[in-house]
């Protein structure tokens, strides 16, 4: 049976440990390993990180996390009414650049693309909605 | 996230115990740069009790490691654990850093 969850939380870099609270009771629920629960935390915390750090979100705005269970996939989806922005299209960072060459910026969209199954970014409404998508 | 900062000689060390997402990097952060102010140079970092960490936590310490280098100091790390790891290692920060299985090696190899 497809199940879904949500959470509603306030733009604020402290929402983080609650997000990250909600993520591990319900995807365990879900049935998801340890391995794969730690690499979709990973991917919500920097999607969620960048809103929070560069979506200009307004004083009151609500950012809304939902999880979907679909089959034998995991839906993750992340709203919110922040400027428009597609982390997909984000160049990766150089992981074999020497130190003094290192950025320190675009590690978290890496990490989304390389720890999701797949990546969606739309914008309808005023809203930013992006889906990633984990196997079980 | 606790944080809990010891010496061992000139050698810096910093005791991990939680969480390290966007919000407490931002509080390793000062830690580090309070201790680099104070003449730190030689800095190891104990992640015995970290099983989380997210690219917030990489840019700290990256940031700590170029500026200790730069004045012939380093940070290096203790304690990883496997999950942990695995984000040092597809981010390529297993090349840029020393990583140690306990503390103690870490001190002692400056």
């Amino acid at each position: 049976m497809d199940e879904q969850v949500q959470i509603q939380v306030a733009g604020k870099l402290d929402s983080l440990s609650l997000i990250s609270q909600f993520l591990v009771n319900n995807l365990q629920k879900f049935g998801m390993g340890d391995h794969d629960m730690f690499q979709t935390q990973i991917a919500v915390d920097e999607a969620i990180t960048n809103i929070i750090e560069h979506g200009e979100l307004a004083e009151q705005s609500k950012i809304v996390l939902k999880c979907k269970k679909e089959g034998d996939r995991v839906l993750i989806i992340i709203e919110d009414r922040g400027k428009p922005f597609d982390p997909t299209t984000l160049d990766e960072p150089d992981i074999t650049a020497p130190l003094d060459e290192r950025k320190t910026g675009g590690l978290g969209v890496y990490f989304i693309k390389k720890y999701m199954n797949q990546v969606k970014y739309d914008y309808m409404g005023g809203k930013n909605i992006f889906t990633m998508v984990k196997y079980l | 996230m606790d944080m809990e900062d010891t010496k061992a000689g000139k050698v810096c060390i910093i005791v991990l115990n939680g969480r390290l997402d966007a919000y407490s990097s931002n509080k390793l952060e000062e830690k580090v740069n309070s201790l680099i102010d104070n003449s730190c140079l030689e800095m190891v970092i104990n992640f015995d009790g970290v099983d989380y960490i997210s690219s917030s936590g990489l840019r700290v310490i990256l940031s700590a490691v170029k500026q200790l280098r730069k004045n012939q100091g380093d940070v290096k790390l203790a304690c990883l654990k496997p999950y942990v790891m695995e984000v040092f290692d597809i981010s390529g920060f297993t090349q840029l850093f020393e990583i140690y299985p306990t503390e103690e090696e870490a001190v002692n190899s400056f």
